[in-house]
């Protein structure tokens, strides 16, 4: 589903995020990207919905190499592919339902489609009541699972979530967590960048732990860090 | 595009139009004071070469004698005159047809003519038609050399100048336009810059969820050719009503200045500024969208 083949990623003032990274996720896998602030997860993630491009090396997407898309050929990817983020990026003027429905309408789904889809999301996420709530009324639990509504209404393949739980309380955490479980129980790939160390822990899912750019540990079921082992950014 | 589509882009161009309505509204005047300006220049340019091609057309020399003459002498310059190949036809205009001529060019204000109606002061002339109107000169000359010729006068110099001005008119309305079109094509890309970053977070939401470029960049294409338009219309409509006025009412304050009649010239003029606009409000968005959306 997704592939990273030697990877690298310098951006132009000589900071190397990531250097000759691999990386495969199959289809509906479930995976922890973990490390420090700096460590290149978001660059990882980024690559993957074409935000970035990579310096060197390939990200195959869905069968498709990303890397050699036109860019008109881009916001095709990105309808098989929800994004969500630790700051939710809601629209803060129009309600839960408008919200969702934006997303729908500005990638020319037909109306009646919009109709079923944006009830169906807000009922998977459990905003069942909220709809004509205003993003500014809402707790940050609330506009995370909005944001997690958006993502999934165009039914994507992939869903990326980079630090979901960073705003959140432990509680509420563990609530967004469950969900992404469920939309990965109904065969959604999740991808998931996160710093919540006792999430990962219990979880029990895949870690890929990211340091210094370069992939330091890869394993089914495991852990947020088995001891001291990050370094931060490297520098060249 | 589909019509869904261009559903959104009309409903999110009118919505930020509202949004942004004083700077909307700034540049809505500031693009129909522009176009305006064009219009004057176009309307009085046009007259002017109105003026000078009536003029052209009817190019001939008028002799005027001198006061006192003897009637055997003027029949001796009649003949003189037609005896020349280029002239087409002379004609006798006595102190009482000059007279009457003029009463009929002053028109409404033939009254201030009473002072001189008593002892006519008008001289003997004649009207000469040309064949060739390129020959004018030279037999107006000649015929200034006849005895009993006062004063020969004829319009060929005045045709040239007034053709000479509607050339430097047409280059300094170049020049505007040019200018001008700069100066619309600035201020609606501004307008159209500022709601780009009112609305950045959602065109990064755009972006984000798949939106195609050309679906984000429509709303604001169609904001800069509304804006164009509305000024446009406002222009076509205040050149219309002015020129309309004045096609009514300067032939009647001063009948002897041929104006153009008003109906093709205003249409064309208003089909002309309204072109004019939309596609400058359409330019000036896409600069901007150039400029400050790089998608």
């Amino acid at each position: 589903m997704i592939q990273l083949v030697q990877v690298t990623k310098a951006y132009s003032n000589n900071v190397v995020a990531l250097s000759n990274v691999d990386l495969t996720i199959r289809k509906g896998e479930f995976v922890f990207i973990v490390g420090p602030s700096g460590a290149g997860k978001t660059t990882l993630t980024r690559l993957v919905y074409r935000e970035e491009v990579p310096t060197s090396g390939s990200v195959i997407v869905n069968g498709e190499d990303v890397t050699e898309l036109r860019p008109s050929e881009v916001p095709y990817l990105r309808r098989n592919i929800g994004v969500v983020f630790q700051d939710f990026k809601l629209l803060s003027d129009r309600n839960v339902y408008d919200n969702i429905a934006f997303a729908l309408e500005v990638t020319s789904t037909p109306r009646r489609e919009i109709r079923r889809r944006v009830p169906w999301a807000i009922e998977a996420v459990g905003l069942k009541g909220k709809e004509q709530a205003m993003p500014g009324e809402l707790s940050g639990g609330e506009q995370q699972r909005t944001a997690l509504a958006r993502a999934i209404a165009n039914k994507p393949v992939v869903l990326i979530a980079d630090e979901p739980t960073g705003n959140l309380d432990p509680v509420t955490s563990w609530g967004i967590v469950r969900l992404l479980e469920e939309i990965n129980r109904w065969g959604t790939t999740v991808v998931m960048a996160t710093h919540a160390q006792s999430i990962v822990n219990s979880m029990q899912k895949r870690v890929v732990a990211v340091s210094g750019g370069r992939i330091i540990r890869d394993e089914e079921r495991g852990v947020y860090a088995h001891e001291a082992q990050f370094v931060g950014i490297r520098r060249t | 595009m589909r019509p869904s589509s261009l559903g959104y882009a009309v409903r999110e161009a009118f919505r930020s139009i509202r949004r942004n309505s004083l700077m909307s509204l700034a540049s809505i005047t500031t693009v129909g004071f522009c176009l305006l300006c064009l219009c004057s220049f176009y309307l009085v340019s046009a007259n002017i070469r109105y003026v000078a091609t009536t003029l052209e057309s009817q190019v001939e020399i008028r002799v005027f004698l001198e006061e006192g003459i003897e009637s055997k002498r003027v029949k001796e310059i009649e003949a003189a005159i037609s005896a020349y190949p280029e002239v087409a036809e002379v004609k006798y205009i006595g102190k009482d047809d000059a007279l009457r001529r003029l009463r009929e060019q002053f028109g409404q204000y033939r009254d201030l003519l009473t002072e001189i109606e008593e002892a006519n002061p008008l001289p003997l002339s004649f009207e000469i038609k040309m064949k060739e109107p390129d020959k004018v000169t030279d037999v107006a000359e000649e015929i200034s050399g006849l005895k009993g010729v006062e004063n020969v006068s004829y319009k060929r110099e005045l045709v040239e100048r007034l053709f000479l001005v509607t050339r430097a008119l047409r280059l300094l309305g170049s020049i505007l336009i040019v200018g001008l079109g700069l100066a619309t094509v600035v201020l609606v890309s501004n307008t159209i810059r500022l709601t780009l970053f009112a609305r950045r977070k959602e065109i990064a939401i755009m972006k984000l969820v798949g939106a195609t470029d050309s679906f984000i960049r429509a709303p604001f294409m169609l904001e800069g050719l509304i804006l164009g338009l509305l000024g446009a219309v406002f222009a076509a409509l205040v050149a219309r009503g002015s020129y309309t006025w004045v096609a009514v009412n300067v032939p009647k304050i001063m009948p002897f200045l041929p104006i153009l009649p008003c109906k093709p010239l205003v249409d064309r003029l208003s089909l002309m500024v309204l072109g004019v606009g939309a596609g400058m409000g359409a330019v000036g968005s896409v600069l901007s969208l150039r400029r400050f959306m790089r998608v």
